[in-house]
């Protein structure tokens, strides 16, 4: 039973990795800032988020498991107003896309 | 060599690749997205090597530098959307 | 004085679930469970309701800080499946490399401050749209793949998790 939570949990750390190489290629992918920011950063918290929760799932059930959980949610919390300041901020100095309404 | 070391060490070379972009970025921001990606990379390795090392305490590492990442990037953006003035 | 007493009392109860929430932290960062460290850690969160209540906020928000355990247990698997989704959706922009950009004007049917917040955090957090400016109950989106000139710009929330804050402010309404 334990090799079996075992074998999903690095199933999903994979699939986790996969969505951050996804991320750190598309950085290098899109040639304008607002499509790098709008596709890559997002999708590699993606790929964080998968890789804290199979690494949960690997542990099993500790105090290990939840420090981990406050990471995630501190984690979940800041990312989006990180995010956010970084494209505001972008937006009022000025850099504009051609299609705007 | 377990799963978690592979794991790690591909984690460690996207890191690298997150750097490249605050390397050769044309604008400040796209600079500062690398800083941001750079930063979630590093939480993700102190907490695999909490797990290879069965320490607990590079968790609180982890959790560290995402708070200094995040006071980082905010008062960077600030700093620009004011034009030098916090 | 007794007024004073109670008015601290009637914060602390209002408040419970954030205490609670708090006080399991300071158990998990200790990493141990025993009865002194929980009671340190009922002491340290009381203190830190009664500090943020008096000094550090401007006008009386304990109505709307009052998010109930439910209701972000459900928000927070909700949310997890969108960005799920919505990062499947995005990879074959990444491996196409074409990507149409676009700024969406669009509004919320919600009131309340906070809740309007945290609605504009989980659009950031999914993969896909980027809340550029928040006016009111106005969101200034940044949006791939955007609806197109007759579609409604409604399209760009998450629609599901709107009505879960929905059902949740109405319940709020009728309490306070």
């Amino acid at each position: 039973m334990a090799q079996i939570v075992e074998w999903i949990a690095n199933i999903i750390i994979v699939i986790g990795l996969i969505f951050m190489t996804l991320g750190v290629f598309g950085v290098y992918r899109f040639k304008d800032f607002f499509s790098r920011i709008l596709v890559s950063a997002k999708v590699d918290t993606v790929g964080f988020i998968t890789i804290m929760l199979g690494l949960m799932m690997k542990h099993g059930f500790d105090f290990f498991t939840g420090k981990l959980l406050l990471v995630l949610a501190l984690y979940v919390i800041t990312n989006p107003i990180a995010t956010h300041a970084i494209t505001r901020s972008a937006h009022i100095s000025g850099y504009r896309i051609k299609k705007e309404r | 060599m377990s799963f978690d070391e592979v794991v790690l060490i591909i984690v460690a070379g996207l890191s690298v690749f997150g750097l490249g972009r605050v390397l050769i970025g044309p604008t400040v921001w796209d600079r500062m997205i690398g800083f941001t990606l750079f930063s979630s990379k590093v939480i993700v390795m102190a907490v695999l090597i909490g797990m290879i090392i069965d320490r607990s305490f590079m968790v609180d590492v982890g959790l560290i530098y995402g708070v200094l990442g995040f006071i980082g990037t905010i008062m960077i953006s600030r700093f620009i959307e004011r034009r030098g003035d916090i | 004085m007794k007024t004073y007493i109670k008015n601290m009392w009637k914060d602390l109860v209002d408040n419970k679930e954030v205490i609670i929430v708090l006080s399991i932290v300071w158990v998990v960062l200790f990493e141990q469970f025993s009865i002194p460290t929980f009671l340190v850690g009922l002491l340290m969160a009381v203190l830190v309701v009664l500090f943020t209540d008096r000094f550090l906020l401007k006008g009386n928000y304990e109505h709307s800080y009052m998010i109930g355990l439910g209701t972000l247990t459900k928000y927070g698997l909700r949310l997890l499946l969108e960005i799920l989704v919505a990062g499947i959706d995005v990879i074959p922009n990444i491996i196409t490399g074409k990507a149409d950009v676009q700024i969406i004007s669009c509004e919320t049917k919600l009131t309340d401050e906070l809740l309007i917040d945290i609605l504009a955090n989980s659009i950031t957090l999914t993969p896909g749209t980027v809340t550029v400016e928040k006016k009111g109950s106005k969101l200034r989106v940044l949006a791939l793949n955007a609806p197109g000139e007759d579609e409604d710009p409604r399209a760009v929330i998450p629609l599901k998790l709107e009505g879960i804050l929905l059902r949740y402010e109405e319940k709020i309404e009728g309490k306070a």
